[in-house]
């Protein structure tokens, strides 16, 4: 177990074209020594991305300042190939467009790594990988204010929905696994009030590396309603940035369906409330679906 | 609706009535012109206060025949002294800041804010007269004059406490939800049904609007945060919290200073932040 825990050998990566790490907002240096520098990263398809998403980084970086000694030095949006084939995943470039401009201007730390989105489909502890070789062995990782060097640890930031598949049998890799939860570790959002403990009791060998994070605020604006909100040419205003919006306007990324037009429509949210329901469900499969095809390729 | 006859409404000093951004000409002459106005502490105002408006823009657009002119905030007098109410200007400013830089149809109105407490069904009198009285209403394209609708926007926290007996007085009742009418927001998952059986008589002037999209951050909650050097950021607009750093405003409920708890205050790592993001510059 312990020979598993220890530094990565050098992988072969493979790299889109021009791909360069966006690193202008990494910061190079630690500012407390005692503190250990980390990264966190955000997998998710951000298909779009919302303030919810934005939430979390904020939620995170409290929790760590005040229950932790970890000391943040960059915060990464990571959206997923275009190869993972959800239903209504729209292309890469422009989902990497969007988080870079919620980013760039809403955000003063974050960034956005187009690394497995602009390739072929690459499993989360891959792409936890690559981050760390990118910000240890590229860059050089960071020093402390007298010259020392630190190697940063690269941590997963993610949903309670995507810890609780990392439980379900035959789902992930047992290696996998111990890569991200045991090697880098996780910090998990807390939906509000539902509990993590017994999610985390079936990962309990990497307890220790897993962070729960409440929620102080429900806040579940999700993708998926969101695009149900523009199929229905109902109001997204407030639920992620305006530049976004803009944007999805301006490329017609989640076109109105017309299943809801003026006046003349009756009674559209009881079929509505279904709609949300079924698709939050076939999401959650074909996020099962895709890591079981990944496995029996392996 | 008839005009509300000249009434004695006391003003503050130099008030004027905000309406820049209300629309003189209604688009469809079939439809019944509409004012929402949201009376609240806005204390401060956070982005919930104006996705409900949002969600009555898309209600009133797919279900009704209204068509809305205007929006307006009406945060309340410091009279209602409600502990950790911060001051009337402070609050109108922060609202002034959300509508202007973060809406395009949504305005602040001053009136109630800055004078004796005014019941609710007072400020909706005062909105209608403003609008109808002495701006004169709104005009179809072939110039015909139309009043305007004056309807109240409210969650259902305060429709339920229209329902417990004595806290409103019928005569008030029976205006705003009679004579004017509201769009009341309900929260996710519990419907209206119970709440407004009390008022039934009402009953065709109250819209109950569901949401389908769980977003309850509440003015209390954000206090909290700022109380406890938590973030708030993409609660409130952005500049919303610059103004509440700049002025100092919920560092504590007004009840006296708290412990600081945690290893850092959130406005030291904020301090830190800024100047590492000065060197970031230069690099």
């Amino acid at each position: 177990m312990a020979a598993q825990i220890s530094a990565h050998k050098t992988t072969a990566f493979t790299n889109p074209p021009n791909y360069a790490l966006t690193s202008h907002r990494l910061r190079r240096t630690l500012h407390a020594s005692t503190k250990q520098p980390i990264v966190l990263v955000a997998c998710g398809s951000f298909n779009p991305i919302t303030y919810h998403h934005l939430r979390m980084f904020e939620i995170a970086k409290d929790f760590i300042r005040q229950n932790t000694d970890f000391e943040i030095v960059g915060g990464y949006l990571s959206p997923v190939s275009d190869e993972y084939k959800k239903a209504g995943l729209v292309n890469a470039h422009h989902r990497v467009k969007m988080c870079t401009l919620a980013t760039e201007q809403e955000s003063t730390w974050l960034m956005v790594d187009s690394w497995e989105a602009l390739q072929n489909y690459q499993r989360t502890a891959v792409v936890l990988d690559h981050l760390e070789y990118e910000i240890n062995t590229v860059l050089g990782g960071v020093s402390t204010r007298d010259g020392g060097h630190r190697n940063v640890q690269i941590m997963l930031l993610a949903g309670s929905d995507l810890i609780s598949t990392m439980s379900e049998p035959g789902v992930w890799s047992h290696d996998d696994l111990d890569n991200i939860l045991g090697r880098h570790g996780a910090f998990v959002i807390e939906r509000t009030g539902a509990a993590l403990d017994q999610t985390i009791d079936s990962l309990a060998r990497w307890r220790n590396n897993i962070y729960p994070i409440a929620q102080l605020v429900e806040n579940d604006v999700s993708s998926t309603k969101v695009r149900l909100f523009f199929r229905r040419g109902l109001s997204v205003q407030y639920l992620l940035p305006a530049s976004v919006i803009d944007y999805i306007e301006r490329n017609n990324l989640y076109p109105d369906d017309g299943s809801c037009t003026e006046k003349d429509k009756d009674k559209g949210s009881e079929s509505g409330e279904a709609d949300i329901t079924s698709s939050e469900s076939s999401n959650v499969r074909g996020t099962l679906g895709k890591e079981m095809t990944r496995l029996s390729t392996n | 609706m008839a005009a509300q006859s000249s009434s004695t409404f006391a003003n503050p000093p130099n008030y004027t009535f905000t309406s820049h951004r209300l629309h003189r000409t209604l688009h469809a002459s079939d439809k019944q012109p509409i004012v929402l106005v949201a009376c609240g502490s806005f204390n401060p105002i956070t982005y919930h206060h104006l996705r409900m408006f949002e969600m009555a823009n898309d209600f009133v657009r797919q279900n009704t025949n209204f068509e809305i002119v205007g929006g307006y905030l009406s945060p309340v007098s410091e009279e209602y002294e409600k502990p950790g109410l911060v001051r009337a200007h402070h609050r109108v400013n922060m609202c002034t800041l959300a509508t202007e830089q973060e809406s395009s149809g949504l305005m602040v109105d001053s009136w109630e804010a800055f004078q004796n407490y005014q019941r609710t069904a007072v400020v909706l009198d005062h909105f209608d007269y403003e609008i109808n009285t002495v701006l004169g209403g709104v005009s179809t394209r072939d110039g015909e004059h139309r009043d305007v609708r004056i309807m109240l926007l409210a969650g259902s926290d305060l429709i339920s406490t229209m329902s417990e007996p004595g806290v409103w007085s019928h005569n008030d009742l029976d205006r705003i939800l009679g004579r004017y009418g509201t769009f009341v927001i309900e929260r996710t998952g519990s419907s209206m049904d119970q709440a407004t059986d009390s008022l039934a008589r009402w009953r065709n002037s109250i819209y109950p609007i569901p949401q389908l999209v769980q977003n309850d951050v509440s003015s209390t909650k954000v206090r909290l945060f700022f109380r406890r050097g938590l973030s708030v950021r993409y609660l409130i607009p952005a500049a919303v919290i610059d103004y509440i750093k700049q002025n100092y405003l919920y560092l504590d409920d007004g009840s006296g200073p708290e412990k600081e708890k945690g290893k850092d205050k959130e406005s030291g790592e904020a301090e830190t932040s800024l100047r590492d993001g000065g060197s970031l510059l230069q690099l």
